[in-house]
């Protein structure tokens, strides 16, 4: 069903719009559906559709439901896009976006700002530099006489994320407990405190990062063969690699501070898309992009609605997540091909 | 097939140009602060009531708060003590657990009927229903900052609550009852403690050093988590009358280690309410057998999470407590009646109600 | 057209290659015959910029491989490695496509009409055109080995290396896919430097022949007139005989 491009890239787009609509509709508060889209159509054509719904439309919808749907689907095409990249540049396609020790740094970063400087200094930002840090960490420690193995790169990445998953339990034990109770929640990754701000600060960088990473993503294909061979076809293959890693942390950084640690995504959407796209990254990158965003979007609908409480949008992509992945290893039989 | 690649050939080049003026006018956003900021001049214009936060923020009311979301229960308890229960529109879920619902119900029927909505804990709280309910003020603990920012840019107005010693839970009802419009009670309440520590310390002084015990404060996660100098179970101990041995302890929760303990070897044991540190648990264990403590069968252990909470003006129960452990030659009353007295002058009159909840 | 000048290399302080000069010229295929570890495999990547040697120059076409850009070497150099591990199932089109990545000028730069053109004609080539839509991990060895010839056919380059082009071959593939490489030699005047384990199918397939003992080429020339038994048996430590069949050379080894 997936073999024409064009079919693909309309197919996932209309998946987008229709799931992203319908998110917008959904939610604890009672919307009157007539009168909810007279108010949008007001919104995008003022002075059109005049009617009188309750002030707190505005808020709800506007101001609350708006931007954490948004936030939703720029922090799902950060993760996914990040971790298609991080597969193809891996060569394997069981690596996350973390796999650099991106969510432990950034995990550390907010402890220490939760610790020692609540309210002072943004919590989003000291995760995000700790994030970039631990990941450019990681990268310095994999390079050997100027080539980065890929073997390496997992193995330094298992190192700081260690040495940042130590460095937490080090805060978390020294410090009064209640302080850093926040950061258990932190670590859990949450949508529920989205606000246009973060949208602003992180959705620019997101944006970018991704588009670049589309039109790199011919280049992936060479670069997915191994140092040896896209050497032989001509690419410097150092320069290349580092910067997609550059891209590719950006925008998996950005995610990280805005939202927390929300994993699976990185690793499941690729994954599938690859499994019915192929592995071409010249579609895999861009649709990776639109099925992230669709696909964080409805988990974080489930974790604001399946209970009557808000539950950690981290807990049902890790919940998914999990028995998904069993169910492909037994379909794969060992072989991924 | 090959109409689809001519198709994207031609689309490519120009495909390629608009997706890399996309990204630059993205990067371009990234500089350029498109989300305008709240026009704060339109709230201080009528503001009659003007307080000061924990974290230094301030709280700008025109009217006393009508309409409270209370995100942290020990500000909720206040609210209650203050007379204000019926501005009280949200709570967050902590009350509605089980150790502490029971004296929810108590003082609150829309608690036992469940119609006081519950709107998350910690991070994880919905902010739609905490919109929806209109709330005109809404306390939280600073320990979430990422909350209080959401909450402040939705345009409430939020109260955040840091305690770091006992003198600032009076602050804190000082303040509250200044927002709520309750300042005579407020002051009544204050009046109150200020008494009943009085009381106690008059007790206290008159003991000479020699004959006050010596302990250690510790909390429930185990026997060893010992509360440290500058933490409120220390403080307990002192204003109780007690020589506490991690007094010049720097830190303020440190886990001991058993040799440590035997090198104290205190005469007093009192311990957080929970369920690993029983006074059984201390009996029972034949590491603990030699020490002071263990062989003259003084390890006490607080009531329950609610009557003695630290962080409200209910530490005074607790220190109550703790001084009959540590004199109970000197602090003779029954420990039930004490806490019916003290909560019919704290909570008014469902007070001797809540005193008799049993958990 | 390829011009090698006294090049000596050297794993940390090992030496390798001892002083290695060779000249062939465009339109020849050159093997290398040696034993393990004689140094075969680091000859090829010294002489395809995989590695640099400590000593001596490598000419291509009148240039110092060294001193020209990666891109603009992967236009006169292209190679066919001996093990490939296949990370992902691309099409066979993709793979082959991929060889065009030398003429991409620009970050981001995509395959045009001419380079799939290019890719389409080089498939009819090696007679794998119905196989362009197909993930090339579902094909057989053999199969695959042709796609990745394909791919630096591709290229266009003026030289072909291989490095043991044939281990993860069986018999008809193996004698399929080295008349292939002669015939294309000889059609598009390419220089194909290959290492083989197989003395046989040196003889079979090869202009030029070189021996490679312990780091040195000890004999180079025809086929035909360098291996003999005394060659073989310094080079190998193997008693052979060589006997010949339809005026072709073979060798048998003397068992016992």
């Amino acid at each position: 069903m997936f073999k024409s491009k064009i079919f693909n890239f309309v197919f996932f787009s209309l998946l987008l719009v229709i799931v992203f609509f319908f998110s917008l509709f959904l939610g604890t508060y009672d919307f009157q559906p007539l009168l909810l889209a007279k108010f949008l159509c007001n919104k995008i054509i003022p002075g059109a559709f005049p009617g009188n719904w309750p002030d707190s439309y505005e808020t709800v919808i506007l101001n609350i439901r708006l931007p954490r749907v948004l936030l939703a689907m720029l922090v799902g095409a950060a993760l996914s896009t990040a971790g298609a990249s991080f597969q193809g540049l891996f060569k394997n396609p069981l690596v996350e976006p973390y796999t650099l020790g991106l969510s432990t740094g950034a995990g550390f970063g907010a402890a220490l700002a939760l610790a020692f400087l609540p309210g002072k200094l943004s919590v989003s930002l000291v995760a995000f530099t700790f994030g970039l840090l631990a990941a450019f960490l990681a990268y310095s420690l994999a390079r050997q006489k100027g080539e980065t193995p890929v073997v390496s790169l997992v193995l330094a990445g298992v190192i700081v994320s260690a040495l940042f998953s130590a460095l937490i339990s080090l805060v978390q034990y020294v410090v009064d407990p209640l302080k850093v109770q926040g950061i258990v929640f932190w670590l859990m990754g949450g949508l529920n405190l989205a606000t246009w701000k973060d949208i602003q600060t992180a959705g620019p960088f997101i944006m970018f990062s991704i588009l670049l990473l589309i039109l790199l993503g011919w280049r992936l294909n060479i670069l997915s063969l191994g140092d040896a061979e896209a050497k032989s076809l001509g690419l410097d293959v150092e320069k290349n690699k580092g910067l997609i890693v550059v891209l590719a942390t950006l925008a998996a950084s950005c995610a990280v501070a805005v939202s927390g640690v929300i994993g699976w995504i990185g690793l499941m959407v690729p994954h599938i898309v690859r499994m019915l796209v192929g592995p071409d990254h010249t579609q895999l990158l861009p649709l990776s992009a639109l099925a992230g965003a669709a696909f964080l979007l409805l988990a974080d609908d489930m974790a604001r609605t399946i209970f009557t409480y808000e539950i950690p949008v981290g807990v049902i992509t890790t919940l998914l997540g999990a028995p998904f992945f069993a169910y492909l290893l037994k379909k794969a039989k060992g072989g991924w091909m | 097939m090959d109409l689809e690649v001519e198709c994207l050939a031609k689309a490519n080049k120009l495909t390629t140009g608009l997706i890399l003026f996309l990204a630059l006018v993205f990067l371009a956003l990234a500089f350029w602060p498109y989300v305008k900021k709240e026009d704060a001049s339109k709230q201080q214009k009528e503001a009659k009531i003007v307080v000061t936060d924990f974290t230094g923020a301030k709280i700008s009311l025109a009217k006393p708060a009508e309409r409270v979301v209370c995100l942290l229960e020990s500000g909720l308890t206040g609210l209650y003590m203050l007379g204000a229960k019926e501005k009280v529109v949200g709570v967050n879920h902590y009350p509605y657990q089980s150790h502490i619902y029971p004296y929810y119900k108590a003082l609150d029927e829309r608690f036992a009927q469940k119609t006081l909505p519950d709107v998350g804990e910690g991070t994880v709280v919905d902010l739609e229903k905490i919109v929806a309910l209109k709330p005109d003020l809404v306390i939280i603990w600073s320990g979430y900052p990422e909350v209080i920012k959401t909450l402040q840019d939705k345009g409430l107005n939020v109260f955040a609550v840091q305690l770091d010693n006992f003198s600032q839970i009076f602050t804190e009802i000082e303040l509250l009852g200044k927002l709520m419009g309750k300042e005579e009670r407020a002051q009544q309440l204050v009046a109150i403690g200020k008494k009943e520590l009085a009381a106690i310390e008059k007790e206290v002084q008159a003991v000479p050093e020699e004959k006050m015990p010596s302990c250690y404060f510790t909390w429930a996660e185990s026997k060893l988590d010992v509360a440290g100098g500058n933490s409120t179970g220390t403080q307990l101990l002192k204003l109780a009358g007690g020589k506490s041995v991690t007094a010049q302890v720097k830190q303020e929760h440190l886990k001991a280690n058993l040799e440590q303990v035997h090198k104290w070897n205190p005469d007093v044991i009192i311990s957080w309410y929970g369920p690993n540190v029983i006074p059984e648990k201390f009996y029972n264990d034949n590491q603990w057998s030699d020490l002071a403590a263990v062989q003259k069968k003084r390890v006490y252990q607080l009531p329950d999470a609610f009557s003695c909470d630290l962080w409200t003006l209910k530490y005074i129960y607790g220190v109550r407590c703790a001084a009959k452990y540590l004199h109970p030659e000197i602090f003779s009353y029954d420990l039930k009646e004490e806490k019916r007295r003290l909560f019919k002058a704290l909570y008014g009159s469902e007070g001797e109600k809540v005193a008799n909840v049993q958990i | 057209m390829i011009n090698v000048d006294k090049i000596k290399f050297s794993y940390e302080n090992m030496p390798v290659l001892k002083g290695i000069s060779l000249e062939i010229p465009a339109g020849k295929v050159l093997t290398l015959l040696g034993p393990n570890g004689s140094g075969k495999t680091t000859l090829l990547k010294c002489l395809n910029a995989s590695l640099k040697p400590q000593e001596g120059i490598v000419y291509l076409d009148g240039q110092d491989i060294w001193s020209m850009k990666k891109q603009e070497l992967a236009k006169l150099s292209a190679t066919l490695y001996q093990s490939h591990v296949a990370a992902f199932p691309y099409n066979v089109e993709d793979i082959v496509l991929m060889g065009r990545a030398p003429y991409l000028e620009g970050l981001f730069a995509l395959p045009d009409k001419e380079d799939k053109k290019i890719v389409e004609e080089v498939l009819e080539e090696l007679g794998i055109s119905h196989f362009a839509q197909r993930p090339y991990t579902h094909l057989s060895g053999g199969e695959r080995q042709l796609v990745l010839l394909a791919r630096a056919l591709a290229q266009q380059p003026k030289v072909l290396f291989l490095d043991e082009p044939t281990a993860p071959l069986d018999f008809k593939n193996t004698l399929g896919v080295l008349s292939k490489v002669r015939e294309l030699s000889k059609k598009k005047n390419l220089v194909v430097i290959m290492s083989l384990h197989d003395p046989n199918h040196a003889l079979l397939f090869s202009d030029l022949l070189a021996f490679v003992k312990k780091g040195e080429i000890v004999a180079f020339g025809q086929p035909s007139s360098i291996v003999t038994p005394e060659n073989m048996q310094s080079v190998y430590n193997v008693e052979v005989d060589v006997l010949s069949h339809n005026s072709l050379p073979f060798i048998v080894p003397k068992i016992r």
